[in-house]
């Protein structure tokens, strides 16, 4: 009886296999999943209320696709536009380009909108749709640097791709957190640098050349009466987050200690900020 | 080949350019000025992770003594930051670790988080129950290292060189010390290259040392402050001396531990009246470097003495006569606050004036006239002294005992050259009489003769012909190097 039980699951089992591989073959020669690669692959972009920004993208077909359709998410759609939004048919390998324009109202709320572009073969929506960030922000322009991910944790200085000084996932954090206004931002990057400086000076004179302008930021937030905020603590604390930067820190509060810092003088207070503030709107 | 060498030149030249403009970039602090006589300086204690959280709690200390400050005191204050490592030499892996262990992977950003005291914010909160366990790790580390940690003479060379730099400036100092803080600059008011140290004094601020030497004001310590009160059981259980004791409460403490600086003593509403008070009354009652004095020989011709009651002979060896020449020595503060020559309608004041015509104003009063005259070209602060021409000076001599316990005496002087005088504030006045040479004969000081009213009959005035003025000793130039 055993014998005859082990016999029927056995056989049982055997049936399952064969018919989920026969699903599978049957699916793959029929229905073969349209997807898309987009360039670049993801975007963040900063736009100021009342603006025009063209940001050309593209994407690539896997496959040969009739009747598509570009389009932007509800969430977007009062930010962004693409031009063309249809394209009869893309071969195999053919390169779409799209130009998305970012056009904020002057109206607009200074706030962070996530969404997507998507692309549809008729009805069916093409894999995969193109993540979008656009942060509305005073006097923002341009396009911020892609998220970094953990290849950004690799090494103490992490990765700056567009070589501002400011690593590119600190930088995004600043441009997402403090959209309101614009001098606070350039303060955070002005410490981000000094604060990323401090983790890669390999002398004394190196780590005091950049505490002096960790200070001085701080001093500038200070006359900008914008400490209480704490978001630059947010900043250091997303700069040493890793554990070699920990100790890197360690090693840059060893090089400074014992040091004395200047206030900035009694009536000098604006010197503090190393940019020109009158340039920037708030 | 001659074009790609030009091209290389090219990116050689981008490359140092850029180098040179990102380094340009890094602004030097602009200095602080000539005319500035003290400074008030933070000393950061533990657990401060980056140099901005200390510069954060010099700025908010500024900030709160300014709003108590006069305009005129603001002016001539600068305040800095003497940081104090408190990651690194004393932090060790086994705090890492046990974060790591707490925490997780990202305990190094959540760590820094903590330490800079943001819980508020996602990315960076912290379950309640590993709060606690992280803050029971750094009150016991915390305490265990303000204890067994060797602050060393070394550690404080340069912070007690830059003391000594101010002090050379003419500047009284005062120091904001917290917590570990307290441990350097009791040690750099030890060190032997520290001189005059009474113009050197400190606020001690959640002390963890035993003492506080160069406090004139006392020390506040919170009797919920979690870290001193394990700094005072460790010490107890070690059968070591205590700390200085508790005498204060954080009424509603912002942290757990109610030790940080900032977040707690800078925002309790006692706590904070003590530093701020402490810090105004330190560098009223500190004595300006006697290295900022200048002497002055004056020689000259009495050409008239009106006496009343005051103590010219302290200055002037008896018997004085119009018409005889004479020799002193004035001791000259430089460091003096410049302030406007005003009239002073108010009458409960008696107040003299003079250029040929003296008018007095309050029914105490008494006038007294001085011929008008060219007189002495000199400088004062801290310059050369330049003669011109030999003519006319006059001086007022406040001092003698009836004026005992004067804490606070105004005299200001035209010196004919616009609308230039001088501030004077004598404690006590017995001791340090006002001693001033013009230039002209116009001169005017004001005595409040509601709350000096001793003052207003213990003044002598004596109008003079200077034949010559010498600097005897000067003090060094007045200019802040870094």
């Amino acid at each position: 009886m055993k014998r005859l039980l082990a016999y029927v699951l056995s056989v049982f089992a055997l049936a399952v296999c064969v018919g989920l591989f026969l699903y599978s073959s049957s699916a793959d020669a029929t229905q073969l999943p349209a997807t898309i690669t987009w360039s670049p692959s993801t975007i963040a972009d900063i736009a100021s209320p009342g603006t025009r920004q063209n940001i050309p993208i593209s994407f690539t077909a896997a496959t040969n696709l009739s009747n598509v359709v570009v389009s932007v998410v509800p969430a977007l759609q009062a930010l962004v536009t693409v031009n063309p939004t249809s394209f009869p048919s893309l071969q195999k390998g053919q390169l779409a380009t799209v130009t998305m324009t970012v056009a904020p109202a002057a109206t607009a709320t200074l706030a962070v909108t996530e969404g997507t572009i998507r692309v549809l073969a008729g009805t069916a929506t093409v894999a995969k749709p193109l993540p979008v960030q656009i942060i509305i922000e005073t006097g923002g322009n341009g396009l911020l640097p892609p998220d970094p991910g953990e290849a950004g944790k690799a090494t103490i200085e992490g990765i700056d791709s567009d070589h501002d000084g400011v690593r590119d996932d600190v930088e995004r954090y600043i441009a997402i957190t403090v959209p309101e206004s614009a001098k606070h931002r350039e303060t955070l990057r002005s410490l981000a640098k000094a604060t990323q400086g401090g983790l890669s000076a390999q002398t004394r004179g190196e780590a005091l050349q950049v505490a002096n302008a960790e200070s001085l930021s701080i001093q500038c937030l200070g006359y900008l009466d914008l400490l209480d905020q704490d978001r630059w603590k947010e900043v250091q604390a997303l700069t040493v987050n890793t554990e070699v930067r920990l100790q890197a820190l360690a090693a840059h509060n060893d090089l400074i200690s014992g040091s004395v810092f200047h206030g900035v003088p009694p009536g000098q207070e604006r010197a503090a900020c190393l940019f020109n503030l009158e340039s920037l709107p708030n | 080949m001659q074009r790609r060498i030009q091209f290389e030149g090219l990116i050689a030249f981008l490359f140092v350019f850029l180098a040179m403009d990102a380094k340009s970039q890094v602004s030097e602090v602009p200095q602080c000025p000539a005319t500035v006589i003290q400074k008030v300086y933070f000393g950061n204690g533990i657990w401060v992770p980056t140099l901005a959280d200390a510069t954060t709690s010099m700025w908010k200390l500024k900030k709160a003594v300014r709003s108590k400050m006069t305009a005129e005191q603001y002016a001539v204050t600068c305040f800095d930051v003497a940081y104090n490592h408190s990651l690194g030499k004393y932090n060790s892996g086994d705090i890492w670790e046990t974060a790591r262990q707490i925490l997780g992977n990202e305990y190094p950003s959540l760590l820094i988080g903590h330490l800079l005291r943001i819980g508020n914010i996602p990315t960076f909160s912290i379950p309640s129950t590993l709060r606690q366990q992280l803050n029971v790790l750094l009150r016991t580390e915390g305490a265990r290292s303000l204890i067994q940690g060797q602050t060393i003479a070394s550690d404080v060379t340069e912070q007690v060189a830059a003391y000594e730099s101010d002090i050379q400036l003419g500047r009284k100092i005062v120091v904001v010390a917290h917590s570990q803080g307290n441990l350097f600059v009791n040690l750099a008011y030890e060190s032997s290259t520290l001189t005059h140290k009474t113009s050197f004094a400190m606020v001690p601020v959640a002390s963890p040392d035993t003492k506080s030497d160069r406090s004139l004001v006392g020390h506040v310590t919170f009797a919920n402050d979690l870290v001193i009160d394990a700094v005072q059981a460790l010490r107890f259980a070690s059968g070591l001396d205590l700390a200085l004791s508790a005498n204060d409460i954080s009424e509603a403490p912002e942290t757990a531990s109610a030790h940080e600086f900032s977040e707690n003593y800078l925002t309790d509403t006692s706590s904070t009246k003590f530093i701020v008070d402490g810090v105004i009354t330190s560098l009223h009652d500190l004595p300006i470097p006697s290295s900022a004095l200048t002497t002055i020989r004056v020689t000259g011709v009495i050409d008239s003495i009106s006496y009343n009651g005051g103590d010219i002979e302290s200055i002037f060896p008896a018997p004085l006569s119009t018409g005889v020449p004479f020799t002193y020595t004035v001791v000259y503060d430089p460091t003096l606050t410049v302030k406007s020559v005003q009239s002073v309608p108010n009458p409960t004041y008696a107040s003299y004036y003079g250029t040929s015509i003296a008018t007095s104003i309050g029914s105490s009063g008494q006038a007294y006239a001085f011929p008008a005259g060219n007189g002495y070209d000199f400088t004062i602060f801290g310059g050369p002294v330049v003669h011109s021409s030999l003519h006319l000076a006059s001086s007022v001599f406040f001092s003698g005992t009836s004026c005992s316990g004067v804490n606070h005496i105004e005299a200001q002087a035209d010196l004919g050259n616009g609308p230039i005088g001088y501030f004077f504030d004598t404690s006590p006045l017995s001791v340090s009489p006002i001693v001033n040479v013009f230039q002209h004969a116009a001169m005017a000081f004001s005595v409040s003769a509601s709350t000096y009213p001793a003052c207003l009959s213990s003044f002598d005035v004596v109008s003079m012909h200077i034949t010559d003025v010498s600097v005897v000793t000067a003090p060094p130039q007045l200019h802040y190097s870094e």
